[in-house]
C-alpha cells in the first residue's frame, strides 16, 4: 500500500554526527575486567588448602569451623571426611591468602573448646561461637600442607618467649600438664609435658619458664615439688604450708636460685634438673639417684649393700640400687654388676645434649666422664664393719675406653685393685687378733677362782674362823679390862690400816683385771658370771684372812697352843 | 508491505511527528529529538550488552551473594547454595521461585536475545510473529529477576544485630545485579523492527 507522501510532511533537520567505533563496546570490556577481578579475588587469591588429621571431629563442622591464630581468623574448614585407610578424620581447610609462610613442619593445630582444668577454665568464648581450630605457626621448617592435630592445646606457643627445662623425678607425683611453676611464689611458667623415660627408670617432666624469669634459672637452681599440703608438727605448733590453691589442686613445681658467688651460669634449654620431693630435700640437696648406670667389678663386693653411697670426691652423687648376680664372661673372667642411681647434675660433666633419647644422652655423658679419666672404684667406708661404697674419681693413667651399654644401661668403667691391699692388711690384723688365746686366759682365770673358792670352803678354815670369832669376843672383854694395852692396840691398828690399804689396792687391781677380762670375754656370759662369783668369794676369804692375821698378831702363841 | 523507510519517512519517537528524511542524520522539526529509521547500531549495542551480561553471569552464580552471620557463625551463600538449602529443607516452592527468577530467567533471556540477534543478522524470515512475541516477553520479564537483589537488600537492612545476626551482601550480588541490568539494557537496545525488515514488500 504505497501512499504518496503528502506535501505537508516537512523535511527533518539535518545534524552532523561524528561516526566512529561504537562506545557501547566499553560495557563488555568493563564486564570482562570486572569478572576477571572477581575471579581473581575468588580463585587466584584464595589461600592454600590444607588437610589436618584429627582423632575425632568433635566440634568441627564443615563450612563453619574457623582456624585461628592469635584469635585472628586465618582459615575455614571446608570439608570433614574419614581418613583414608586409617582411623580418625581428615579435615580440609582453606587458609587465608598469604598464610603460606606459616604452614610449615613446626605448625601445630588443635581444637579449642571449653576446657575445665584444675589450673583454670579456658576456651569459654567457644561456648557461643562454637569450637575452632587453633593454630601455632612455629619457627622455621619446610612448607607443608598435611598436618597432624594435637590432642591437647600446646602449652607453649611459638610467640611466647622463655626456656624449656627438663626435670627428672622418680615419680610424676601429682603433676599434670599445665601445673604451675613458681619462683618465689610467683607463677613464672608451667609444666608443658611429661614422659616416662625410655628405660622407665624415671619420669622426665618438661617445664616452661617464661621470659624474663628464665634468666633466674642457673646451674645451682633447685626444683622441687609443691603439690599438696605440707603439715609439720613441732614444738612451735602446727606448720601448714600450701604453695597455692592451684598447686593444691593440680600440683606444681617451684624452684629457687641461690645467689652464690660464681653461680649464675645460664643453662641452655633442655637442661636437666632433679625434681626434689620437697623444699627441704632440695635445700639439703638430697640424693635422688634418678639415672641408672651399670658398673662392673672384678673384685669382691662384700660389704657393698643396697642404698650404699656413690660419691664423687667425697660428695654424694648417687645410690647403689641393686647388686646383680655374678656373671662369667667368655674369657672365664667373673664380674659382678652393680646398678647405680646417679644424679648427673652433681657431677662436673654437662649432660645437656641435643640427642633425642635419654638413653643416648646418658651414653654420651658416660663417654664424657670416661674420657676425662673418671672411673668407679670400690672403697671401704668402715674398716671394722667392712662396709663399702663406690667412689667415682679421676684415676691416674686411665686406659681409654669406649663406653658401651648393657641391659639398656650405660656402663661406667671401673678401676679395680684400690681396695685389695687394704683388705689384705686388715685380714692379717684380724688373724693376729684371732691368735690371742682369749679362751685359755679365761680358763686360767677360772682355775684360779676355783682354787680360791676351795680354800674359802675348807672346813679347817671355817673352824679357825669360828674360833677367831670367839677369840674376838673374848678379846673385846679383855680390851675392856686391859686399858694399858690400848696404846699398843692403836699402833697395831695403824699397821692394820696399812695392811688394809694394801689389801684393798690389791683388790682394786684384781677388779681392774677382772673388768678387763670381763670386757674381753663378755661374750662368754657364764664365765663372766662365774668370775664375778669367784671374786666375791675371794674378797670374803680375804676378810677371813685379815681377821686371822689380827688374832695372830695379838696372840702369836696361838700358833703353838691353839686357840684358847 | 510498505515500510516508512522505503518512503523516506521518519517518525519521531517522542512526539510522533512524521517528517521527510533529508538523507543525513536528522532532528524532529517539532520537538528537536534525534530521528532515526531504526535504533542506531542496535545489533552491535545489543551484542555488547549481552556479552557483558554473559561474562558477569559466571561470577554472579559462582560467588556468594550473601554473607550471613548468625550467632558467631558466618556462612556465605551463592544463589545455587540458597536454592539447595531451601530444597533440602523442604521449601521447594521457594526453591523453585528463586531458581526460576535468579537462574533460569536471566539465562533464558540471554538465550532469547542471542537467538533474536543471530536470526536477524542471518536475515532469517521464519517465525517472525513468534520471535516478536519472544522479544516482548523478554522485555517484560527483565525486571522480575531483580527479586533476588531486593531480598538481599531487604535482609541487609533488616538483619543488623551485630555478631548475633547480620546479613551482608557480597560481590556475587553486585555481579548478579549487573547481569539483570545489562540484560534489560540489551533488550532495550534491540530493535524488534529489524525482525520485519527482511519482510520486503508483501
Amino acid at each position: 500500500m504505497t501512499e504518496p507522501p503528502g506535501p505537508n510532511i516537512p523535511t527533518a533537520t539535518v545534524v552532523q554526527r561524528r561516526r566512529g567505533i561504537n562506545a557501547i563496546w566499553v560495557v563488555p570490556i568493563a564486564a570482562l575486567i570486572a569478572s576477571a577481578w572477581l575471579v581473581y579475588q575468588a580463585v587466584v587469591s584464595r589461600g592454600p588448602v590444607i588437610t589436618i588429621h584429627f582423632g575425632n571431629a568433635e566440634g568441627i563442622e564443615a563450612g563453619k569451623t574457623r582456624l585461628r591464630y592469635l584469635n585472628v581468623e586465618i582459615g575455614k574448614v571446608t570439608a570433614v571426611k574419614f581418613a583414608d585407610g586409617g582411623t580418625g578424620v581428615t579435615v580440609t581447610a582453606e587458609m587465608m591468602p598469604g598464610s603460606d609462610s606459616r604452614l610449615t613442619d613446626t605448625t601445630r593445630f588443635w581444637v579449642v573448646k571449653p576446657r575445665l582444668e584444675a589450673t583454670g577454665v579456658s576456651g569459654l568464648s567457644t561456648l557461643l561461637s562454637g569450637a575452632y581450630i587453633g593454630m601455632d605457626p612455629g619457627e622455621g621448617g619446610r612448607s607443608r600442607r598435611r598436618f597432624e592435630a594435637l590432642d591437647e592445646p600446646p602449652r607453649v606457643l611459638s610467640h611466647q618467649t622463655g626456656t624449656v627445662y627438663r626435670l627428672w623425678s622418680p615419680e610424676l607425683e601429682s603433676l599434670s600438664i599445665g601445673s604451675p611453676v613458681y619462683f618465689r611464689r610467683l607463677q613464672v611458667g608451667s609444666v608443658v609435658g611429661y614422659a616416662l623415660s625410655d628405660d622407665h627408670s624415671h619420669v622426665e617432666i618438661e617445664v616452661f619458664v617464661e621470659s624474663p624469669h628464665d634468666a633466674f634459672v642457673h646451674q645451682e637452681s633447685r626444683f622441687w615439688n609443691v603439690s599438696g599440703v605440707k603439715v609439720q608438727a613441732s614444738s612451735d605448733g602446727l606448720d601448714i604450708d600450701v604453695e597455692s590453691l592451684v598447686a593444691l589442686a593440680s600440683g606444681g613445681v617451684a624452684f629457687s636460685s641461690p645467689q652464690l658467688p660464681g653461680a649464675g651460669g645460664k643453662v641452655p634449654r633442655n637442661h636437666v634438673f632433679t625434681l626434689y620431693p620437697s623444699r627441704r630435700e632440695s635445700e639439703e640437696q638430697a640424693v635422688i639417684g634418678t639415672h641408672p648406670f651399670l658398673v662392673y667389678f672384678n673384685e669382691s663386693v662384700r660389704g657393698l649393700k643396697r642404698d650404699a653411697a656413690v660419691e664423687f670426691r667425697g660428695l654424694r652423687v648417687g645410690t647403689v640400687r641393686e647388686i646383680l648376680d655374678a656373671k662369667q664372661l667368655g674369657n672365664g673372667e667373673v664380674r659382678i654388676g652393680v646398678l647405680l642411681g646417679l644424679d648427673p647434675e652433681r657431677m662436673p660433666y654437662d649432660m645437656a645434649s641435643d640427642l633425642p633419647t635419654g638413653w643416648e644422652r646418658r651414653l654420651q655423658w658416660v663417654q664424657r666422664l670416661a674420657d676425662s679419666g673418671a672411673r668407679a672404684q670400690l672403697k671401704a667406708g668402715n674398716l671394722i664393719t667392712g662396709q663399702k661404697f663406690i667412689e667415682i674419681d679421676i684415676v691416674d693413667n686411665p686406659v681409654p675406653v669406649q663406653v658401651t651399654a648393657e641391659m639398656g644401661y650405660p656402663v661406667i668403667p671401673s678401676a679395680g685393685g684400690a681396695l685389695e691391699g687394704i683388705t689384705q692388711s686388715l685380714a692379717s690384723i684380724l688373724t693376729q687378733v684371732e691368735a690371742i688365746p682369749i679362751t685359755e686366759i679365761g680358763r686360767d682365770l677360772g682355775g684360779a677362782a676355783r682354787a680360791a673358792n676351795r680354800l674359802a670352803n675348807d672346813e679347817n678354815l671355817t673352824r679357825t674362823i669360828r674360833n677367831l670369832n670367839t677369840a674376838v669376843s673374848e678379846l673385846s672383854a679383855l680390851l675392856n679390862e686391859a686399858r694399858p694395852l690400848v696404846v699398843n692396840a692403836t699402833e697395831a691398828s695403824a699397821g692394820l690400816a696399812r695392811l688394809m690399804d694394801d689389801a684393798s689396792g690389791a683388790v682394786r687391781q684384781a677388779e681392774q683385771t677382772l673388768q678387763a677380762v670381763e670386757a674381753t670375754a663378755s661374750e662368754e656370759g657364764p664365765m663372766g658370771h662365774e668370775m664375778l662369783t669367784a671374786l666375791r668369794e675371794m674378797s670374803a676369804a680375804a676378810r677371813a684372812i685379815r681377821a686371822m692375821a689380827e688374832y695372830l698378831e695379838r696372840h702369836p702363841e696361838a700358833l703353838l697352843s691353839g686357840k684358847k | 508491505m510498505t515500510q516508512a523507510v522505503h518512503a523516506n519517512l521518519l517518525g519521531c519517537h517522542l512526539c510522533g511527528k512524521l517528517s521527510r528524511w533529508p538523507g543525513a542524520t536528522a532532528r524532529c522539526p517539532r520537538c528537536g529529538s534525534t530521528l532515526e529509521f531504526r535504533k542506531p547500531a542496535s545489533i552491535a549495542r545489543t551484542w555488547a550488552l549481552l556479552v557483558a551480561a554473559m561474562i558477569l553471569y559466571l561470577p554472579a552464580n559462582l560467588l556468594p551473594v550473601m554473607r550471613t552471620t548468625y550467632v558467631g557463625e558466618e556462612t556465605a551463600d551463592t544463589i545455587i547454595s540458597g536454592v539447595v538449602y531451601f530444597l533440602l529443607n523442604g521449601d521447594w516452592p521457594l526453591a523453585v521461585i528463586i531458581f526460576t527468577a535468579s537462574v533460569l530467567v536471566p539465562l533464558l533471556k540471554m538465550f532469547a536475545l542471542g537467538f533474536l540477534l543471530v536470526s536477524v543478522q542471518r536475515h532469517n524470515r521464519f517465525w517472525r510473529r513468534g520471535r516478536t512475541t519472544l522479544y516482548r516477553i523478554t522485555e517484560l520479564m527483565g525486571r522480575w529477576s531483580m527479586v533476588d537483589v531486593f531480598v538481599i537488600a531487604l535482609l541487609t537492612a533488616l538483619v543488623q544485630a551485630g555478631n548475633f545476626a547480620q546479613v551482608v551482601p557480597d560481590l556475587g550480588a553486585a555481579a548478579f545485579c549487573a547481569v539483570v541490568i545489562l540484560t534489560m539494557l540489551a533488550a532495550e537496545a534491540f530493535d524488534p523492527r529489524l525482525i520485519w525488515d527482511e519482510a520486503g514488500t508483501t
